[in-house]
């Protein structure tokens, strides 16, 4: 406790101030969001705070995540966090993890053992990770997040109010594989095909299976033909990187040649501007380490051709010791590369050319962000914690940051849970079974017998069993790490919402649970209920395609998908 | 790459470079006013002064990361300046124990700061520190109790060049010029195979669409609804296949042949400087001598200069590249005969003319700049409290300047312990005292969120007037931290 905190005490109450300092609070971020959080809730006075980050203190932070500086580059940031915290305020108490928050270690015990959780996190998966073990514990929470000058902060009370999963969060740009390879129609299709196909087949690993939906039909066959020969042949082209004439064969081949197979398939380019093949100039790549500083301009094409030529030299030499390398945009050899083979791509198809500066913010799906939103969106969330702890929930809002002329940001009473939603929607309960208890024991003894199903279908973060597949009924728990997991069981009579049992080592027992019945569709039509009612979450169905597994799900026929968002494009990962 | 990578992104490398040379003032501690100083540091400001007299209190250790037991009986200035020096070695920190009353007295002093920020005081005070710096910096004032508080911002002018605007394409098909005029007329649409006549980008087919339209009639593009729909009719004819697409981008983008107009606020920025000494604009004298030469431009040309951005179009290769290539050329002669009137009237006023980039970018984006005039302390109070709306927040308002005055009057920085100061209070607060009893409450003491909050907010606006690319509130912000709420009162003008 920093102080007599006497405003404190005067304006939310003795009670509160004490339910302040006596909170143990879980921070999820310790990046440019959490840095702030830190100082406030110090300041505040909260008692006790476990801070958790896997991620490493990066250059780019230091606009903004105030606790670090350039001597912290590379160092983690949790354990950054906490000690230069102390440095700056002796009353820092915090518990500092440098681990992913997803890690089994972080149980539904350990959640259930905090008073509030705060999120200040950059990624969806992380952030839908927290609100499934909050929702599923009990436990408030308070999800702050920033984009440049937007942000918001909502308030998530399990049971009473909505939850993050509860409306949807629009999903990360996906491209059709066709626009990708054959049809580039903005700058940034050459760039995603310079990083996550170009690059990946010359330096990456070994892709697991191809990229291409295998369906083959009457409109798509010559295509897929084409774009399988060409991927053979960069195999073949990876095989000669050390030869001296790999930088010119990769250019004949990738801007001439592949273009010129391409603008062979007439109907395509009926409709569309149709790509020039490269003229190829004078170039060298002794200017390329030059040419890549200049980061801000847009390259002419001898100049592009002068940094790939360098890159390429440069990531070359590297491969001796690495064997693989993987796009990372602070890696500046595998960036070069990128923006150089993307502005070229970009010159034939005649799309906009970027700045490498550009290149990076798009391959490196970069979010802007700056110190004072941060600020803004801290300050509202620990303002709103503070007001949870006071007992003032009539007076809880949840806030999005969106200046217009006469406010700052428009802020609601978080509205009540979405009975469709996939984790405030469900049943949930808790089981312990030993290392080899079956999935078969689990259905038949558990399911059908203890709780009533006739048919189900049983999901982990894969399909585990339904009534068509079966290969997994004499795995045990242990061959399926199933341990301090969630499973989900759907009824397939489609009677009962999902069931959420989460599964720890012990003797066989089930902790008992009423499974309500999926409401019919016009209930689940229905406006939301007020909060003030404060009705428990009641039903969803989830399905195996709804959870995305392999091999269900459906896409037109040629019309792959390659995600722009890959792990190592994650920012603060945590 | 650098450290700003992540804003850079946001304001470009000339937005951080006017971070860099900026500097800010700032008249005393608070926790507020320490968040302020603490985001603008981090955010790469050039130089920072903090001025304080008084020691580390009690108070300032509940509400201020920086200040704890370990640093009582020090200069709160001295302290605040050390901690946040090492957030960033860039930015240069200064921390002077001194009472900000003998800079507010000391006009030498505040000359040469960009923007100063001030926290708690009096209105005549406020008014009288105005008076002095009003010529040449922007005044913030941030005032946080317990779980209120607000930013209030005083500027004479604030222009902006860079607006950020979604677009800056514009064609200006209604003035054609040679070069545009005869590539469009290379063309025969009739004489065209299918394949090419569907790759005929839609400006061409615009422009063979107007020059039908000036043989049926005589009185200008079309304006009129039905008129408007024969136009799109004579765009449609020269449809060959079904959906012909470029056809389809010619229909959607027929407004474009109306004679645009300069915008409004511009027109009025026309207006206002008309007649003056340039001079009188003060910091924003270089602005103003950019708009008379704007405005001496339409005078000669009848249209603002062409910024030579262009839409996305379907075209052939070879197409749209000459296309480009005419408008870049157009845009860049524009750009040197703008220059040659700026440079004439410079030389004629005798003003030191601004540089060949800064003409240039404000060349390209003049139909969106934009201006805000701003009003000084007085008139603010005088005026919101005409305000009939928002009454709580006009409470508010009312009670924070109330108590600003309670404490300059007393020689305070906190009444806890004496309940007659409630009744003083409803004096200062004058007639709109309902919300006094917050204040009240807070002994005037800060929530660090609260401020955290508000420094936040000010530190965004201290930006926005340094960067010149962004539209700053008008001009006194109102925080209820338990309504989870804000209020902008609104008064001065803006011209865009």
């Amino acid at each position: 406790m920093s102080s007599t905190q006497r405003g404190l005490r005067t304006l939310l109450g003795e009670n509160a101030v004490k339910r302040i300092r006596t909170s143990k609070v879980l921070l999820v971020g310790a990046g440019g969001i959490g840095c702030e959080l830190i100082k406030e809730l110090v300041v505040a006075g909260f008692g006790e705070i476990h801070l958790v980050d896997l991620d490493t203190i990066d250059l780019s932070n230091l606009n903004r995540q105030f606790l670090f500086s350039q001597q912290h580059i590379k160092k983690p940031k949790a354990l950054v966090a906490r000690d230069v915290a102390k440095e700056f305020n002796p009353n820092v108490n915090i518990v500092a993890y440098q681990d992913n928050i997803m890690d089994a270690k972080f149980s539904v015990k350990w959640f259930e053992s905090f008073d509030l959780v705060f999120n200040a996190l950059d990624n969806a998966q992380a952030r839908q990770h927290v609100n499934k073990m909050c929702v599923a514990t009990n436990t408030p929470l308070f999800d702050c997040g920033t984009a440049g000058f937007l942000g918001q902060c909502q308030v998530i009370i399990p049971g009473k109010t909505e939850c993050y999963d509860c409306r949807e969060h629009p999903a990360p740009k996906s491209f059709a594989v066709c626009t990708i390879r054959s049809t580039p129609s903005l700058p940034i299709h050459s760039i995603v095909w310079a990083k996550s196909f170009l690059f990946s087949l010359l330096f990456g690993p070994p892709a697991a299976e191809s990229q291409f939906d295998e369906t083959e039909t009457d409109d798509n066959r010559e295509e897929l033909e084409k774009l399988r020969k060409e991927q053979n042949e960069l195999g073949d082209l990876r095989e000669n990187l050390t030869s001296p004439d790999f930088m010119n064969k990769l250019v004949h081949k990738i801007f001439m040649e592949d273009i010129k197979r391409l603008l062979s398939m007439d109907a395509m380019w009926e409709n569309r501007r149709a790509p020039v093949p490269l003229e190829v100039p004078e170039y060298s790549s002794k200017d390329g380490q030059t040419l890549a500083s200049q980061d801000q301009r847009v390259w002419t094409t001898a100049e592009s051709l002068s940094v790939l030529a360098d890159s390429v030299e440069r990531l070359v030499s590297r491969l001796e010791a690495e064997k693989e390398i993987s796009f990372d945009k602070d890696d500046e050899d595998t960036l070069d590369f990128v923006a150089a083979a993307s502005n070229l791509r970009s010159s034939i198809f005649g799309l906009g050319l970027k700045s490498k500066f550009a290149v990076k913010e798009i391959a490196g799906n970069i979010i802007p962000a700056i110190a004072t939103t941060n600020a803004i969106v801290s300050g509202l969330g620990v303002i709103e914690a503070m007001k949870y702890l006071a007992g003032l929930d009539a007076d809880l809002r949840s806030v999005n940051i969106w200046r217009s002329a006469d406010r700052v940001f428009t802020s609601e009473k978080p509205a009540a849970p979405n009975p469709e939603c996939l984790v405030s929607g469900v049943a949930r309960t808790t089981m312990t079974a030993p290392a080899d208890f079956t999935i078969n024991q689990l259905i038949e003894d558990i399911l059908k017998l203890k709780l009533g199903y006739s048919e189900v279908s049983i999901l982990s973060d894969r399909l585990l069993a339904d009534p068509d597949y079966d290969d997994n009924l004499e795995k045990t728990l242990q061959e399926l790490s199933l341990h301090d997991k969630f499973v989900t069981v759907i009824d397939d009579d489609d009677e009962r919402v999902n069931l959420e049992i989460y599964i720890t080592e012990g003797p066989v027992n089930i902790e008992q649970v009423e499974i309500p019945l999926r409401p019919n569709q016009s209930e689940a039509d229905s406006e939301l209920l007020d909060p003030a009612d404060s009705i428990p979450p009641i039903s969803s169905k989830r399905t195996a395609q709804d959870a995305g597994l392999p091999g269900t799900t459906s896409s037109a026929p040629g019309q792959t998908f390659v995600d722009l968002t890959e792990q190592d494009d994650a920012i603060d990962l945590t | 790459m650098n450290k700003y990578d992540r804003q850079i992104r946001l304001w470009s490398e000339a937005g951080q470079g006017s971070l860099k040379s900026a500097r800010h003032l700032v008249l005393g501690v608070t926790a507020a006013t320490t968040e302020f100083v603490k985001n603008m540091v981090l955010a790469g400001i050039g130089h920072v002064t903090i001025v304080d007299g008084n020691s580390v209190t009690e108070a300032d250790r509940s509400a201020s990361f920086f200040m704890h037991h370990d640093v009582d009986g020090s200069n709160r200035a001295q302290v605040i300046a050390q901690y946040i020096q090492s957030l960033n070695d860039e930015a240069e920190v200064v921390g002077a124990a001194e009472n900000p009353n003998h800079y507010i007295q000391t006009p030498e002093l505040l000359a040469s700061y960009d923007i100063i920020i001030t926290t708690r005081l009096a209105d005549d005070i406020l008014m009288q520190l105005w008076k002095n710096v009003c010529k040449t910096s922007v005044l913030i004032q941030i005032d946080s109790y317990g779980c209120v508080g607000q930013v209030r911002s005083f500027f004479l002018w604030h222009t902006i060049v860079d607006s950020h605007p979604e677009s800056r394409v514009e064609l200006y098909l209604h003035n054609l010029w040679s070069e545009i005029e005869s590539y469009s007329d290379s063309i025969d649409l009739e004489a065209l195979e299918n394949h090419d006549h569907e790759h005929i980008a839609f400006v061409v087919l615009l422009i063979k669409a107007l020059q039908e339209w000036k043989r049926r009639h005589h009185n200008g593009p079309p304006s009129t609804l039905p008129e408007k729909k024969e136009f799109k009719a004579i765009i449609k004819a020269f449809e060959r296949t079904y959906d012909q697409e470029n056809v389809s981008e010619a229909v959607r983008n027929a407004w474009r042949v109306s004679v645009p107009k300069v915008p409004e606020g511009l027109s009025k920025l026309f207006e206002i400087q008309e007649g003056c000494n340039l001079r009188e604009f003060g910091l924003q004298l270089t602005f103003f001598s950019l708009v008379r030469a704007l405005k001496q431009f339409v005078a000669k040309y009848d249209r603002l200069p062409l910024s030579g951005d262009l839409p996305d179009m379907k075209s052939d290769t070879a197409g749209y590249n000459r296309i480009v290539e005419i408008y870049r050329t157009k845009a860049k002669q524009d750009a040197e005969q703008f220059a040659r009137v700026y440079l004439n009237l410079c030389q004629l006023e005798g003003l030191e003319p601004a540089s060949q980039s800064e003409i240039e970018h404000f060349c390209k984006n003049c139909r969106h700049i934009r201006a805000l005039r701003g009003v000084p302390p007085n008139e603010d109070k005088r005026l919101n409290l005409r305000v009939h709306e928002d009454s709580e927040f006009k409470s508010i308002f009312s009670a924070i300047c109330g108590a600003n005055e309670y404490l300059y009057r007393n020689h305070l920085t906190t009444w806890y312990g004496d309940q007659s100061a409630a009744e003083a209070l409803r004096d200062y607060s004058a007639h709109y005292a309902d919300q006094v009893g917050l204040v009240y409450d807070s002994s005037a003491e800060e929530l660090h969120s609260v401020s955290a909050f508000l420094g936040g907010i000010a530190a965004q606006e201290a930006t926005k007037f340094t960067l010149h690319q962004y539209t700053p509130f008008m001009h006194t912000l109102v925080y209820d931290a338990i309504k989870q709420a804000t209020h902008v009162f609104l008064n001065g003008e803006i011209f865009n």
